[in-house]
């Protein structure tokens, strides 16, 4: 995809956040059982945003990563939860875009319009980075049995296929597990911190039965995979943190222009103004960085280091966006609220930054840090 | 291997206790009990229930745990800090930041109830004891809390207009619209709104602080005690907070509300001198929030940690958790250092308790100890407002006769801010830390960790933003650093 099909498609994403997206965050936010927001997401998929990186013949856009994290910060720009469902997704489907079986992929996609579904949301199942999977395989015959228990699935009970990670005793491979699947059990949604529109829940496997045809990739093809999905899984939580500076010092800045304290708007405090340039600085840094990891094919480590980055900078910044509306913000009326919760959710997504900065080294051997 | 992380005892984690015990072993010996009794309290009354009231509110929030409320009055903790010759407990500033941190650390929330109750008897002290006047309230709320009936109360000075202004003497006088007192029939007719009140949609009495002259409430501030049912009062709106959900912030509507004289706390023009005094009072019990938020988050991690299984290990052998858990009890040990100076620094400047203190207590401890079961006897009402016991009361909450401590207005809103704040702060990121440790499972809310993580936020906000804090403890610096004739009080 040209890059000018790419800013097209970042002023559609653009245009559908402000006309469509915006005005349902606080009311999605809010909800006590939260359904997952099939009505926009529905004008989502019209728009491709959830066969964002398929290639044409599948009827996608055909983005790479860098287009998709694009596409992924305007929307979390707007509502990190929605954000994070169409990045969920695009992950889910991963596993079978690398497969490279266009027949199995065209075969996997009619499934949903075959249910009568409407929207191609897709999950993966795969453990925090660098972390052992909670799924295992067992080959009986020329069928796989699944068993275990998969924490904290986004897109669970939502999503009609699923791309999971499973260890066998021959290595890793993954396989494509459709949601009717028998044996496959979802938990109640995860109450949880943020993201609230996001069904989050645990994905049991118990005795689950796939045939040969759901295998996507084995061995040294699935690991390569697996690499390929992590990045893209790192590259697309820094977008999705980005995104929330970004809403963080929109906010910040605009309510600071019209609450007036000590006789002035409190822009004019230096107090005001310290928390408002660090959420620039923390965004400006991030920015660079993910996109300096954006454009290398292979650059897990830079997509780490930029997540970690990114990811610690939603979080500050959003805290800074709280304490700029003072008690306001703390209340439910206004989006500071959400944006704190959701980024602190968000920077635990595929692994916490302490265990992933003692990934990244493991990943280095001396010598080969990014002096 | 340490499955779970247990919290270390007052002598502990405060060791300068126990050079303090040796000269006034009462002292230490009644905040031990204190520390003891509220570990019971969270234990019994907090930890069963925290989490689903937590939900509940969130889904109702107009919702009040009215059961929890009883509770406390069973341990006394609605007459904590009053004293004890009419019921109350007689409790110091240490103790009830000894008691805040401690159910914090079990449910913020609840424990602000406590907190913010307490702030509201606040100016009662700050005003100076006059017992003729408060004793009809005072009575109300000790009996209330012995008939398993809590009375509570609440203090409300935020403004819409107003939350860091009304807060900072500097610059109250830059409100347009403050809520104003003015004088009708033998009282005061009060019109105006106050938000963010804690306690504000379930307390039986707000104390409420107006201005007499809108154009100079600095000089004109008056504190006066409203009833819930005084005609023209209605709670506007109650707060969907992100967290301490337990504690109701309410938007108090007040339209042409009359109270009689006999609510009105302290004289005419001495509000913005009260409020500084309840706030340096009231921030090192913000600090101790703080540090139980903290320590609940510490806690919580640890035992997660302790017993996630990872591969063929649990997460807490891994070293990078311990670096955590250590910056985190890191972080905790400071504020509760901060916090217990900046109380026991109000405890000194208390002449009665100083003199307890230092072992020379004997006229205080006789005041102090004169303890009333049958709070509506004629003879104790008749004791309660003798001019004599008055002025002995009025001489325990100010420091007129304390030439030795003269700087110490400054010194102690100086320390409170910085307890405040460092509390505040370790909240927030011993929090977040521990959802780090915890990963995305620590989100869930069956775990209790998100909920710290909110409840943490607010702690950075209330009592005065952390930067009116700053600016405040900046001020108060400024001043004890001049030459010593620049340094007497206000």
């Amino acid at each position: 995809m040209t890059s000018e099909a790419e800013s097209a498609l970042c002023a559609g994403v653009r245009d559908f956040g402000k006309r469509t997206l915006s005005a349902s965050v606080l009311t999605l936010d809010a909800q006590v059982q939260p359904e997952p927001p099939w009505a926009i997401l529905s004008q989502a998929e019209e728009l491709g945003l959830t066969l964002a990186t398929a290639p044409q013949e599948l009827g996608g856009a055909e983005l790479g990563l860098p287009g998709a994290a694009l596409v992924v910060e305007e929307l979390a720009a707007v509502c990190a939860g929605f954000a994070t469902i169409i990045a969920s997704s695009l992950l889910g489907m991963a596993p079978l875009l690398l497969a490279g079986d266009m027949e199995k992929a065209k075969g996997l996609l009619d499934l949903p319009r075959a249910a009568g579904a409407t929207c191609k949301v897709a999950a993966v199942v795969m453990p925090d980075t660098g972390r052992p999977s909670a799924v295992e395989a067992t080959g009986v015959g020329d069928d796989y049995i699944l068993n275990g228990t998969a924490p904290f699935v986004c897109n669970a009970g939502a999503a009609w296929l699923h791309g999971v990670l499973a260890a066998t005793n021959q290595g890793m491979m993954w396989l494509a597990v459709p949601s009717s699947t028998p044996g496959l059990v979802v938990s109640a949604p995860i109450r949880k911190l943020g993201l609230n529109i996001v069904s989050c829940r645990d994905l049991l496997f118990e005795d689950v039965r796939v045939g040969p045809d759901m295998v996507l990739s084995r061995g040294a093809q699935a690991e390569a995979a697996l690499r390929c999905i992590e990045m893209q899984r790192q590259r697309l939580v820094g977008a999705l943190a980005l995104g929330c500076t970004r809403a963080a010092l929109r906010e910040g800045d605009n309510y600071s222009r019209q609450r007036r304290q000590g006789g002035q708007i409190i822009a004019h405090h230096d107090a005001i103004k310290n928390l408002l340039v660090d959420i620039e600085i923390g965004l400006v840094a991030a920015r660079a960085l993910l996109e300096q990891s954006g454009g290398a094919a292979d650059n897990m480590v830079i997509s780490v280091l930029a997540r970690i980055l990114a990811t610690e900078t939603a979080c500050q910044a959003t805290t800074n966006a709280v304490q700029i509306f003072g008690g306001y913000g703390y209340t439910k009326d206004f989006v500071v609220e959400k944006l704190m919760r959701d980024s602190q959710q968000l920077a635990l997504i595929g692994g916490s930054n302490g265990w992933l900065r003692v990934w990244v080294a493991q990943q280095q051997e001396t010598g080969s840090f990014l002096f | 291997m340490v499955s779970e992380y247990r919290p270390l005892p007052l002598a502990e984690a405060y060791p300068g206790l126990q050079l303090i015990k040796r000269s006034a072993p009462g002292y230490v010996e009644k905040l031990e009990r204190v520390q003891t009794e509220a570990r019971d309290f969270a234990r019994r009354h907090i930890d069963p229930v925290a989490l689903s009231i937590d939900q509940r509110i969130a889904e109702q929030p107009d919702y009040f745990p009215w059961d929890i409320a009883a509770h406390a009055a069973e341990y006394g903790y609605l007459s904590f800090i009053l004293p004890r010759m009419i019921g109350g407990g007689g409790q110091t500033s240490l103790a009830i930041s000894i008691l805040m941190e401690e159910l914090s650390a079990h449910c913020a929330g609840i424990a602000n109830i406590i907190g913010a109750h307490s702030l509201g008897l606040a100016p009662l002290a700050a005003g100076g004891y006059d017992m003729l006047k408060y004793y009809r309230f005072l009575q109300d709320t000790v009996r209330g809390e012995h008939e398993g009936r809590p009375v509570l109360w609440a203090f409300a000075i935020t403004e819409p207009s107003g939350g860091s202004d009304i807060e900072d003497a500097d610059e109250v006088d830059n409100i347009g619209s403050i809520t104003q007192a003015r004088r009708a029939n033998g009282g005061y007719v009060i019109d105006g709104r106050k938000v963010f009140i804690s306690n504000g949609s379930v307390a039986r009495y707000i104390s409420v602080y107006a201005a007499m002259d809108r154009t100079r409430p600095r000089e004109s501030m008056i504190a006066l005690v409203v009833p819930n049912d005084a005609p023209g009062f209605s709670v506007a709106r109650v707060e969907h907070k992100m967290g301490q959900r337990a504690c109701p912030a309410a938007e108090l509507a007040f339209e042409e509300v009359y109270v009689p004289d006999t609510h009105r706390l302290g004289a005419e023009g001495d509000g913005m001198v009260q409020m500084e005094g309840v706030l340096s009072v009231s921030r090192s019990p913000v600090g101790a929030i703080a540090t139980g938020i903290a320590r609940g988050a510490l806690e919580r991690a640890w035992s997660y940690a302790a017993n996630k299984p990872v591969g063929d290990h649990r997460l807490i052998e891994e070293q990078w958790v311990q670096m955590a858990l250590a910056d985190m009890a890191e972080e905790i040990h400071a504020a509760r250092q901060a916090y217990y100076m900046s109380a026991m620094l109000l405890d000194l400047s208390n002449p009665l308790l100083a003199l307890g203190i230092s072992g020379r207590g004997g006229v205080g401890r006789l005041i102090d100890g004169m303890l009333c079961v049958v709070l509506n006897q004629a003879p104790m009402k008749a004791l309660a407002t003798q001019p004599a016991i008055n002025k002995a009361i009025a001489a325990h909450f100010s420091e007129k006769d304390e030439p030795s401590v003269y700087r110490s207005q400054h010194l102690r809103s100086a320390m409170a801010s910085a307890a405040k704040m460092l509390g505040s702060d370790a909240a927030m990121s011993v929090s977040a830390r521990a959802l780090d440790i915890a990963g995305a499972d620590g989100s869930r809310h069956e775990l209790g960790l998100e909920k710290c993580f909110r409840d943490a936020k607010l702690t950075q906000i209330y009592e005065g933003t952390n930067e009116i804090n700053r600016l405040n403890l900046y001020k108060r610096l400024s001043r004890l650093g001049q030459p010593a004739s620049g340094g007497q009080g206000d």
